[in-house]
């Protein structure tokens, strides 16, 4: 790849980082939404929000709700990976694409679901009621919160350690086995410790997304008054019933000052970890670790982790959306109808979300991947200090939850008039998406582009073809595959987006997702049940198709 | 005029100097053996010829065409050098179907389609892969994807055929099968080749001249039989063939000659090196040079017959004086006890 | 000089006469929403409601194309805001029942000057400087779930509230749901003229705080909470909603206070910077005259402001039934008082502490 082609890509990503990120930090410092004529410089935002008191019990918060949802989801993760990759539990492959799902699910609908579910008045809350007399949980809790966090956090620690366990070399345990040990202490005592380095590091991942919650503190700590950063930012609007755009800009910055670090950690960790690998000898196959009795209760548990964080939640959607009263004292039969999904034909706003829905995930997802790829090649195989420069300039939009992008963007499409006019196309939440989800897209592409061998290049290029011709001919047919995976797991996630859209949300740039948030605002519960089964439906259409490409979903 | 002039090689990879200042010339038709152990810099000067690397210091010229100077930074790219690389691993194209990855240089060269069948055709045949010209990779095996990248290598008649551990990959059964036929082969095709191998046999074997390498110079330049039959230094001795090693002092110097001695023995043989009287010398001798002597002699050893181990082929005797152990080849079993071994004089190098 | 004022006061009569009639409804301003085509409104009047006044619109002015904005209130006013301040395109009508936050933008200079023919047909504080109009006359309720509350439980006074909620203690634990006025400028709004009209109005809200009541951003969702049990009595609630959501949902009761109910009013302006001005007139003409307000009341079930529309849900309706006790929120820059800051934040402080959160 050309010079000049690589510092197009350098510079093209710094633009689209550092523009927004530049934003908010120039707004930070001004005592006034940074359109309005009467604003200066000032640290007013700064001593309003480090003194007040309604932030600091959200940092708390966010803090404990950090903490629980990796103390669960990390060992129970590690344990479903262990069981999952090195044990004979049955039926594993069937099993498996099920503990990735609630990636896949925008948590704005989970929590939803929850509440449909197993909230004071949940179908599920009603039937223990009838049994025993009371409801012994109470959803709309920081413990409620904690606990549905980190159980829909599972599949991220899961993806890290099954895969750290999959590159593991099985003699180490087979050795064990001969000395004795059973599996459960093969799984204590050997392969868990092995790969450590993959539990830290997908434990610093879910501290990190803690602090990016938005869509379940939203439903579930509202009620309770429990306020997390981000939902404590969404309220800054109406605090002081001006833009108080300066204040947003310093909560954003106070996040970004807790999560960048933790990326940086990260990043450094992941390093480390490649060196503790104990690669497969010669990648033959072992014989997994029996578990005997404790099969059926090992299922079990996989079982009711995938009842509670999937099943629940989704039959609380599904059912809402057909019924057309719910709670106490209704009896189910009753209600069932399907106007709610006829009614959103009535909603002309509502069915261009659905379709600028499917816009921007197939198109605009393809568009990404391009983008990515561009990225990706032009890192490929560069020696150069820069690509250490764009590793750190894709992890700054990681450190930022979408809401925040999304409302950098806003600023970004606000000030600068010349693209003005594109703020209301679908473009700008394209190109919102496309950042928030670089560090995702990057990181499909170079473990696509790893498993294309240096030789197969340089043969090429021996045989006369310029660095161009490589790339067309040989590195990209070989990456093909890659490529597609990749666009699909895009156009789930982007299908899946709900925060990132919010402040973007309007008139041409509607998508499910921000949708859902702006009408849970406005409390029409019927219709965001049905928006929410039919993003689940295109959500679970889009996995069926890459699971049956055989896409990988663990990236 | 030679096909290939490499002037004064140098490259660092990270703290290591990799080469330190290799010069060598490649005349039209020659095959030459690159060959020293891992580290000592072969590969990385035959990618520097292919242009994959690039030299801190030093001159290229292929064909009296200067292809890269450091002094002057001129470097044409790789993929204008017209040169064909085999690599260790073959690196066929999965995605494409023998005759395309064979035909893939012609393509970028413009040869018109026809040409393009006929040529591609002629090389698969040559090479018996005539009848897998529409297989793919994964169906072929590991001896007939090499002479994939073989003939990928050669369609489009490179000056310089390059070659990187070719056979390295190979169960060793099929190497030596294979030694024989890459030799006609390149001969019969009739470039130039460079040919990189740790496996001094097959460096012997393949090659016209030998550079032996290590840590990035060159220990000695020559042919096969005077690479083996007459090294110039200890390393390039003791690197090839197995060599029996005796270390002490050299008592006295008689022109081109030495006594070698240590408790319990003394040896005259060929002074290789300039030493003085007093200096210490190491001794080595071909181990198939050693034979078991009937009786005492000018340079004949009494030694204890330790252990005969039969090896299929050959016996090897281990026999021992004091803290002499040296290992012998024969053609029958021995018991242990005393033993006369002869180690003549013209076949004993002193350094 | 009182001759010339009497001929002008005269022929200001004749002028208003003149206008009342809406065939009359000016040529010029019809021509001209030809020529724009388009009308962009922000309201937070929900689609379902408005339906079937834009379709009776278009009946009448079937060139426009009606481009209808459901946002809540609060992004209403950020986006109109940000939208006019960086010269980028915004709404030609705005339509927000955050009476205060519509006034501070009208009092910034952002509306219209614009007296429509239809202002005779409203009460005198319901239009600001023919800028800022009120456009409805809605009482705010309270709502409670008919088949969970036991009818004594039910409140039919604020007075009634504060006894109920601690004598039924039990009853009512955590089955309270109300606006929040931190998030809600809908809710800072009312809580506001209660504590202005309610003299017992912080023994109301440490009612609230005891019984563990939940603060919402949403009539719709507090609704919802409502209609399934999980609250059973919303204060607070927008009178037309509830009808609304009656027909869905039949167990659904409203109670209208009888010490006091406030009444408020959905302001609407024309922003000054519309690319469609003209349109954005016919529609407001349209949304103050009988025809527009008959359609409301009949259809969205929203309670108009306009003397002369038969019905309940009609100011006329309303003043029959309560009289004195309905206290309207009168459309001036008196309710710009609750924004300053420093009093918005000692009343949040106040509140917060009362509501033990």
């Amino acid at each position: 790849m050309s010079r000049t082609l690589r510092s197009f890509a350098v510079i093209g990503v710094a633009l689209v980082v550092f523009g927004p990120l530049g934003l908010i930090i120039y707004q930070s410092f001004l005592s006034e939404a940074f359109f309005s004529p009467t604003a200066s410089l000032s640290l007013g935002a700064y001593r309003y929000v480090l003194t007040d008191s309604g932030f600091h019990s959200a940092f708390g918060t966010s803090l404990l709700v950090s903490l629980g949802m990796t103390l669960i989801s990390v060992p129970l993760g590690s344990l479903l990976a262990f069981l999952l990759v090195r044990t004979d539990l049955p039926g594993k492959k069937f099993l498996e694409p099920w503990l990735l799902v609630p990636i896949f699910l925008s948590p704005v609908v989970l929590a939803f679901g929850y509440v449909v579910a197993v909230g004071p008045v949940g179908f599920f809350s009603l039937w223990t009621k009838a049994l025993i007399g009371r409801v012994p949980w109470n959803l709309y809790s920081l413990y409620g919160m904690i606990l549905i966090a980190g159980l829909t956090h599972v599949p991220h620690s899961f993806l890290y350690v099954s895969s750290a366990l999959r590159t593991l070399d099985p003699s180490v345990e087979e050795a064990a086995r001969v000395a004795g040990a059973g599996p459960w202490r093969i799984a204590a005592t050997v392969s868990l410790p092995l790969v450590l380095p993959s539990i830290l590091f997908s434990a610093a991942l879910i501290f990190l997304l803690g602090f990016e919650l938005f869509g379940l503190p939203l439903v579930l700590g509202d009620p309770a008054g429990l306020l997390v950063l981000t939902t404590y930012l969404y309220k800054l609007t109406n605090l002081l019933g001006v833009p108080s755009y300066h204040l947003m800009a310093v909560v954003a910055l106070s996040i970004v000052a807790l999560t960048f670090p933790l990326v940086y950690a990260q990043r450094r960790m992941l390093r480390t970890a490649g060196r503790f690998a104990v690669i497969g000898g010669k990648g033959q196959a072992f014989r997994p670790l029996p578990l005997g009795a404790l099969r059926w209760p090992a299922v079990a548990i996989v079982l009711l982790w995938l009842v509670v964080t999937v099943l629940l939640p989704l039959i609380g959607v599904a059912l809402r959306s057909v019924v057309s009263q719910w709670g106490e004292g209704i009896k189910l039969f009753d209600v069932l109808t399907l106007d709610h999904f006829r009614e959103l034909k009535g909603y002309p706003n509502l069915v261009r979300g659905i379709v600028n829905t499917l816009l921007i995930g197939s198109i605009g997802g393809a568009l990404s991947v391009v983008f990515y790829a561009i990225i990706g090649l032009a890192a490929h195989r560069w020696q150069s200090r820069w690509v250490s420069f764009l590793d750190y300039l894709v992890m700054l939009p990681r450190a930022l939850p979408g809401l925040i992008v999304g409302l950098a963007f806003l600023w970004v499409f606000l000030f600068f008039k010349p693209i003005a006019p594109l703020r209301t196309t679908l473009f700008s939440l394209w190109i919102a998406y496309t950042v928030v989800w670089l560090a995702y897209g990057l990181r499909l592409i170079s473990a696509a582009l790893l498993q294309v061998k240096p030789e197969l290049e340089e043969a090429a290029r021996v045989t006369g073809a310029g660095q161009g011709t490589v790339y067309r001919d040989v590195t990209l047919p070989l990456i093909r595959f890659g490529l597609i995976g990749s666009w699909l797991l895009v156009f789930m996630m982007f299908v899946r987006e709900y925060s990132t859209g919010v402040y973007l949300l309007g008139p041409g740039t509607e998508v499910i997702g921000s949708l859902i948030v702006s009408l849970w605002g406005t409390g029409a519960l019927d219709l965001i049940s049905a928006l929410s089964v039919i993003e689940v439906a295109l959500v679970g259409l889009i996995l069926f198709i890459a699971l049956r490409l055989g896409v990988r979903l663990d990236a | 005029m030679p096909d290939l002039i490499v002037e004064n090689i140098e490259k660092q990879l990270g703290t290591a100097q990799v080469l330190c200042g290799v010069s060598f010339e490649l005349q039209q038709g020659e095959v030459l053996a690159l060959l020293g152990a891992s580290g000592s810099g072969k590969t990385t000067l035959l990618r520097s010829v292919a242009g994959l690397e690039r030299p801190d210091k030093g001159k290229i010229e292929i064909r009296g065409k200067v292809v890269f100077d450091a002094a002057s930074g001129f470097e044409i790219p790789a993929e204008q050098r017209g040169l064909g690389l085999v690599f260790q691993s073959y690196a066929i194209w999965p995605h494409r179907s023998v005759f395309e990855n064979v035909a893939y240089g012609l393509r970028l060269r413009r040869v018109p389609d026809a040409e393009i069948r006929q040529r591609v055709g002629d090389v698969l045949a040559r090479l018996g892969l005539g009848h897998l010209a529409d297989r793919y990779a994964h169906q072929l095996s590991g001896g007939q994807q090499q002479r994939v990248a073989l003939a990928r290598a050669i369609v489009y008649n490179p000056p310089v055929l390059l070659l990187d551990e070719p056979l390295s990959n190979l169960d060793a059964k099929l190497r030596e099968d294979a030694r024989a036929w890459v030799r006609e082969l390149i001969k019969q095709i009739g470039n130039s080749a460079l040919y990189v191998t740790h496996d001094q046999t097959e460096a012997l074997a393949i090659a016209d001249r030998v550079l032996l390498l290590d840590r990035g110079q060159i220990q000695q330049d020559g042919t096969p039989q005077e690479i083996y039959g007459r090294p110039t230094s200890q390393f390039a001795a003791e690197f090839m063939g197995s060599n029996n090693r005796f270390d002490g002092k050299i008592a006295e110097i008689s022109a081109n000659r030495a006594r070698l001695e240590n408790h319990g023995w003394s040896l005259w043989g060929k002074l290789r090196g300039n030493k003085e009287p007093g200096a210490p010398g190491t001794g080595l001798i071909r181990v198939e040079r050693v034979r078991l002597a009937d009786g005492g002699g000018e340079n004949h050893l009494k030694m204890q017959l330790k252990s005969a181990l039969y090896l299929g082929e050959r016996w090897e005797y281990v026999l021992q004086l004091g803290e002499l152990r040296l290992r012998v080849w024969g053609e029958e079993g021995r018991a242990p006890g005393e033993c006369w071994v002869a180690i003549p004089q013209e076949e004993f190098w002193i350094f | 000089m009182k001759k010339f004022l009497f001929v002008m006061l005269l022929s200001g009569m004749l002028a208003a006469q003149l206008s009342r009639s809406y065939a009359a409804e000016s040529n010029a301003t019809v021509t001209a929403a030809q020529k724009e085509g388009k009308l962009v409104i922000y309201s937070s009047t929900d689609s379902a409601s408005v339906e079937p006044l834009l379709q009776d619109f278009k009946a009448l002015y079937p060139f426009l194309q009606v481009e209808y904005n459901d946002l809540n209130t609060t992004e209403i006013y950020n986006r109109f805001t940000a939208e006019a301040a960086s010269g980028t395109g915004t709404a030609d009508f705005m339509w927000s029942s955050a009476m205060d936050l519509q006034l501070q933008l009208a009092s910034k200079g952002n509306a219209l000057s614009y007296a429509s023919p239809e202002i005779s047909g409203l009460p005198k504080w319901a239009v600001w400087q023919n800028q800022a109009y009120g456009t409805t006359f809605e009482p705010v309720s309270i709502a409670y779930n008919k088949r969970l509350l036991p009818a004594d439980a039910v409140p039919q006074s604020h007075a009634d509230l504060i006894r109920l909620m601690k004598e039924k203690h039990d009853v009512y634990k955590e089955k309270i749901a109300t606006f929040d006025p931190e998030k809600s400028g809908v809710g800072f709004l009312m809580m506001t003229q209660d504590a202005k009209v309610f003299p017992q109005f912080w023994d109301l809200a440490k009612g609230l705080g005891a019984t563990g009541a939940k603060v919402y951003t949403s009539t719709g969702a507090m609704l919802e909470k409502v209609g399934s049990g999980e609250h059973t009595l919303a204060y607070n609630i927008i009178g037309s909603y509830v009808l609304l959501r009656q027909k869905k949902d039949p167990s659904l009761g409203l109670v209208l206070p009888k010490d006091y109910t406030l009444v408020f009013s959905r302001i609407a302006f024309i922003s000054k910077t519309a690319r469609n001005p003209n349109a954005a007139k016919l529609f407001l003409d349209y949304v103050l005259s009988k025809r527009g307000q008959t359609v409301m009341s009949e259809k969205s079930l929203v309670y108009s402001i306009r003397s002369d529309v038969p019905g309940p849900i009609t100011a006329a309706g309303l003043t029959k039934d309560l009289g004195k006790a309905l206290k309207p929120i009168e459309v001036n820059t008196d309710i710009l008082a609750g924004l300053e800051q420093n009093k918005r934040l000692e009343f949040m402080k106040q509140w917060k502490e009362a509501l033990k959160r």
